[in-house]
């Protein structure tokens, strides 16, 4: 296998593959609705500076990547389906991010190869998972990480030490994607996997380097014309209050020509 | 390098046959337990670095054995790879829930067990 290079986005283009896969990897498993007019699947939270996208690189290639979305006033994706769940957590002064968009290009380890069993995928997929916890942890101060997941995957989250804190649900009227909500206690959580031996090497048996972290791609007013108004239509479909959340995070001039609300 | 000691507990010995040719070879001392009970009397003599365990045998299953490691302070620390053709849903549950370290399907390719082995013994980063 090629080398692989885990770490934070770092360029518009390194972003824009990472949506692409996701993109294509959905529509591969159906959950895109038709006349869906991008090739891109992005959502409104990857407009969020708080927002990091982590990519796994071959040759420059974006083979896979996960967006960690902290909680903020636009909420995190999962509250479409999970928001009483997620308030409970919320009232609990949790601070809760939403691990979304998780996709590895299926020319990796071929389809339907279930990641427990098989020990490439299981620590390719541990490795971007840890960045995205570390960077959790150590940048972003979180104490829970939420994800959203299909059932089928279940066991894995679960092994990794996941709670389910949500029952079976579906996205979308049409796609119907189902979907389990899990959560991760991060605070101490190493003492939790003490005895899980196999998750226990690879979530702590080597420190992330934070250079990884680094040089995190920000987007300028320019990019979010590029994947929100050009290559989307996600700005002129979102509601008011959610572009005034949004151009809150931008104090920049040009912002009004981009966001209209 | 020092020998590393795995307990491969299942009542197939077959089995046994084809992970130990397989291993042995490789720096592990490997030994076979047919059923849990046998395989805690092998741990009055000697303590396994690591085991690896099939669910479904006589006397005393898989997770009976898991069970009774977990309510023993010198044994509950001993990491586990199931090794099993139960690999639905409910197994995987229950094996998580005991803390195995890996759960894994028969039949295995000798090269991905060993991977999960050198992970846990780290041997490998």
């Amino acid at each position: 296998m090629n080398k692989t290079i885990y770490r934070v986005a770092r360029t518009r283009n390194e972003l824009e593959q990472g949506f692409g896969l996701v993109y294509s990897e959905y529509k591969r498993k159906g959950y895109i609705p038709k006349g869906f007019k991008s090739k891109l699947r992005i959502s409104l939270y990857n407009a969020l500076p708080s927002t990091t996208t982590f990519v796994a690189m071959q040759n420059k290639r974006v083979v896979a990547s996960v967006t960690l979305i902290p909680d903020s006033p636009l909420g995190i994706p999962m509250d479409k389906l999970y928001k009483k769940e997620v308030d409970k957590l919320r009232k609990q002064k949790c601070k809760v991010a939403e691990a979304s968009q998780l996709s590895i290009d299926t020319r990796l380890f071929g389809k339907g190869f279930f990641s427990m069993f098989n020990f490439n995928k299981l620590i390719f997929i541990f490795r971007l998972f840890k960045l995205v916890l570390d960077h959790a942890l150590r940048v972003d101060g979180i104490t829970d990480f939420c994800i959203a997941i299909n059932p089928k995957q279940q066991y894995l989250y679960k092994f990794l030490g996941f709670q389910q804190i949500g029952p079976l649900r579906y996205y979308g009227l049409v796609n119907r994607a189902p979907a389990i909500a899990f959560r991760l206690n991060l605070q101490g959580l190493r003492d939790r996997m003490q005895d899980r031996r196999g998750a226990y090497e690879i979530f702590f048996g080597k420190q992330t380097d934070p250079k990884l972290f680094n040089n995190k791609f920000k987007m300028s007013p320019k990019d979010l014309n590029y994947f929100f108004v050009n290559k989307s239509d996600l700005f002129e479909k979102a509601a008011s209050k959610q572009l005034k959340i949004i151009k809150n995070c931008y104090p920049v001039k040009g912002m009004d020509k981009i966001i209209k609300c | 390098m020092k020998y590393k000691k795995i307990l491969i507990v299942d009542d197939d010995p077959e089995i046994f046959e084809v992970i130990s040719d397989f291993l042995r070879p490789r720096h592990f001392k490997v030994y076979r337990a047919g059923d849990g009970a046998e395989a805690l009397d092998f741990f009055k003599k000697t303590r396994p670095d690591l085991i690896i365990l099939d669910i479904v045998m006589p006397v005393m299953d898989g997770f009976q054995l898991l069970e009774k490691m977990k309510a023993h302070l010198s044994y509950s620390k001993i990491p586990v790879i199931m090794l099993t053709v139960k690999n639905q849903g409910p197994y995987l549950d229950k094996g998580i829930s005991l803390d195995v370290s890996f759960y894994l399907p028969k039949p295995v390719k000798l090269q991905n067990l060993l991977m999960f082995i050198n992970l846990i013994l780290k041997r490998i980063t």
